[in-house]
């Protein structure tokens, strides 16, 4: 059977998109990175190595996902391209772009900003090229990304995405600690859907390789404080470890808010559980370009069947035991 | 002239009233620090140099206010004494219990922990004592140092408390005190044992101005609560919001205001309030549902009359560009 995902020699595959992934070959490696910054260059030097005859592209946005890919990259000075598709209704930008332009001033990269501005009837072709409202899997971001990333590799075919979207939890059942997938069934299937359609043209950043997964166990392993969470997404210590600004939540296709800062869940940062803010894009479609109220939407949109709402996958790479449950009650 | 309602540094920043506004008489003062760790360093310094003659304890939670204290008398390393007034409630402790300890390891220092173990009639009479309406951690920790001071009379309490905003407005950004609904009663400024570290002197305000002026990040939000630098400046670890008498709840890792850094709001507390309210007087005091549901409800109009909206007072202000990244 064939891997999904694009990982370095199959140590992690997943060979059916509605399965659980696949440990082939995984074990925590004494001389591995102890620090985050560590990790993430090395993953960035691997990924370097075994793809340096192509164009490597590190698909930029203005999360922390994606954002600790291009630290790797840039930190390791590797000779990569940043690109940022910059994504506009009618001419009202995405508030990311922000975010963008300070990482790449901070970290002294180059960005290459390919902007589309769309109209409703682009939006309206694309969601129906895309079956996003039948197809249980398609998100907003998937039907315009792949299309985004298609066209930039028909004009440029040499090149190669890295992507980033960061699915692992550090979780607690009383005194056992383990770290793996523990995502909403949407994001799982994004992440998968992208690397099956293009599996030849992207890379995972955070799961290429085992090494960043390897310092996940590590630092859970050594700090008391990670091991008491229930729960806790790694991909948080970017604030602690490498002084990431802390952020609005940012969702694709921003346009639809006059205000960015508010209300609450986005300037919340919530390091147990990512709330995508994903499944409220269908909402918004059906009231912006179909011009149904929001009672008609909520109705069509509750006859959807969807992936998100209560399915979780989860999937754990490793396991230990901790004393930090004689702080519980 | 009357008394200064806070203690500050040569009155740089002044209450006249208990309910007054600050009005701030010196600002800035210092040159700037030009990071966190060096203006808390300063801070404690000034602090230190200023109280030298009195036992400075610094009350210690597991949160990333008084962490930031205890880090900067810690990297100064100064002789104060780290004190933690541990509540725990027939024996079950505090959740905040494990942030301290792994603090302590990590920046070396000793924390002598006071345990006052309530049992349900001792909780309940200190409860009937204090009249209690909201606010109990202020109660706990009036009792605790009060206590304290019995034994100690020459103690000087270092509180963390912080109150700072960033704000924008348009194209204007301020750095401006933020007098929450709470304050005048939560807060610790009318006990002159105890000074707020934050307010002191003004170092950490001005540091606060400098980084808020560099980085248009930090300007682009139109609120930021600056205390939050700490994850990412310090790299203090990120951890569930943390209330007092967290024994009462069985689960501490839910729901998600307890997973939640909401770096321009601080909610949470007002929604951990309700549920400790509840069991309390269903807990303790064996009120049936019926009646906790009422007794809240009384409460709630209570602190209408009692509490105003918040109120702002404006350290600094300076115009920004980030604003064309507005809608």
């Amino acid at each position: 059977m064939d891997n999904i995902w694009n990982t370095k020699n199959d140590w992690l595959a997943l060979y059916d998109i509605d399965d659980l992934p696949v440990v082939n070959n995984y074990s925590l490696n004494d001389d591995g990175s102890k620090s985050l910054s560590d990790a993430l260059t090395t993953q960035a030097r691997i990924i370097y190595e075994d793809f340096k005859d192509r164009d490597i592209v590190i698909s930029m946005s203005g999360g922390i996902d994606s954002q600790q890919a291009a630290y790797g990259f840039a930190n390791a000075n590797l000779p990569v391209k940043y690109v940022y598709f910059k994504t506009s209704f009618n001419s009202r930008p995405e508030k990311e772009q922000f975010y963008v332009e300070e990482f790449a001033r901070k970290y002294n990269i180059p960005v290459n900003i390919i902007e589309r501005n769309y109209t409703s009837e682009d939006v309206k072709d694309l969601v129906k090229k895309g079956n996003y409202f039948k197809d249980k899997i398609a998100t907003a971001p998937l039907i315009l990304f792949n299309s985004l990333y298609q066209e930039y590799i028909s004009q440029n075919p040499n090149s190669i995405f890295v992507t980033s979207t960061m699915m692992f939890t550090f979780s607690r059942d009383k005194n056992l600690c383990s770290g793996g997938i523990l995502t909403d069934r949407g994001t799982f299937n994004e992440v998968s859907k992208r690397t099956s359609n293009l599996k030849l043209k992207i890379i995972p950043f955070n799961f290429y390789s085992s090494h960043l997964w390897e310092y996940y166990e590590y630092v859970h392993r050594q700090e008391l404080v990670l091991q008491f969470h229930k729960r806790f997404q790694a991909k948080n210590l970017a604030y602690t470890e490498l002084g990431f600004p802390l952020r609005e939540k940012l969702g694709a296709f921003d346009w639809f808010t006059d205000s960015f800062h508010e209300p609450e869940t986005k300037t919340r940062i919530d390091f147990a559980n990512d709330r995508s803010m994903l499944s409220s894009n269908k909402m918004n479609f059906l009231m912006h370009f179909w011009g149904h109220s929001h009672t008609q939407a909520l109705k069509l949109y509750n006859t959807m069947s969807s992936h998100y709402t209560n399915d979780f996958v989860r999937f754990n790479l490793y396991s230990f035991e901790t004393d930090v449950d004689k702080y519980d009650l | 002239m009357s008394d200064n309602f806070f203690i500050t540094k040569d009155d740089w920043l002044f209450l006249p009233s208990a309910n007054g506004t600050p009005v701030v008489n010196n600002y800035p003062v210092h040159g700037y620090s030009t990071s966190l760790s060096d203006a808390l360093i300063a801070q404690a310094k000034c602090i230190y140099n200023d109280f030298k003659d009195r036992r400075i304890v610094i009350s210690l939670s597991g949160g990333i206010d008084s962490h930031q204290v205890a880090y900067a008398f810690a990297k100064a390393n100064l002789p104060v004494k780290y004190v933690h007034f541990s509540f725990t409630f027939e024996n079950r402790p505090e959740k905040e219990r494990i942030f301290i300890d792994e603090f302590a390891k990590k920046f070396n220092i000793d924390v002598d922990i006071i345990d006052y173990n309530f049992s349900k009639q001792s909780f309940k009479d200190f409860l009937v004592q204090i009249k209690y309406l909201s606010n109990i951690g202020y109660h706990l920790l009036k009792k605790s140092h009060s206590d304290y001071l019995k034994i100690y009379p020459d103690a000087m309490f270092v509180q963390g408390n912080q109150w700072f905003d960033f704000l924008r407005n348009g194209n204007v950004c301020y750095g401006s005190l933020n007098l929450d609904p709470y304050y005048p009663q939560s807060s610790h400024i009318f006990d002159p044992s105890s000074l707020t570290f934050q307010l002191y002197s003004t170092h950490l305000f001005e540091y606060f101005e400098y980084l808020h002026r560099k980085d248009k990040i930090l300007q682009f939000h139109e609120k930021f609560q600056p205390k939050n630098l700490a994850y990412t400046e310090l790299g203090f670890h990120l951890r569930e919001k943390l209330g007092n008498c967290d024994w009462q709840t069985d689960n501490f890792h839910t729901p998600h205001v307890r997973t939640s850094i909401d770096f321009a709001y601080e909610m949470s507390l007002r929604a951990l309030e309700k549920d400790r309210r509840y069991w309390f007087l269903t807990e303790i005091f064996n009120y049936s549902n019926e009646q906790t549901d009422y007794l809240i409800k009384k409460f709630r109009t209570k602190e209408k009359l009692t509490y105003g909206g918040i109120s702002y007072v404006n350290v600094y202000s300076f115009e920004t560009e980030v604003d064309r990244y507005d809608l």
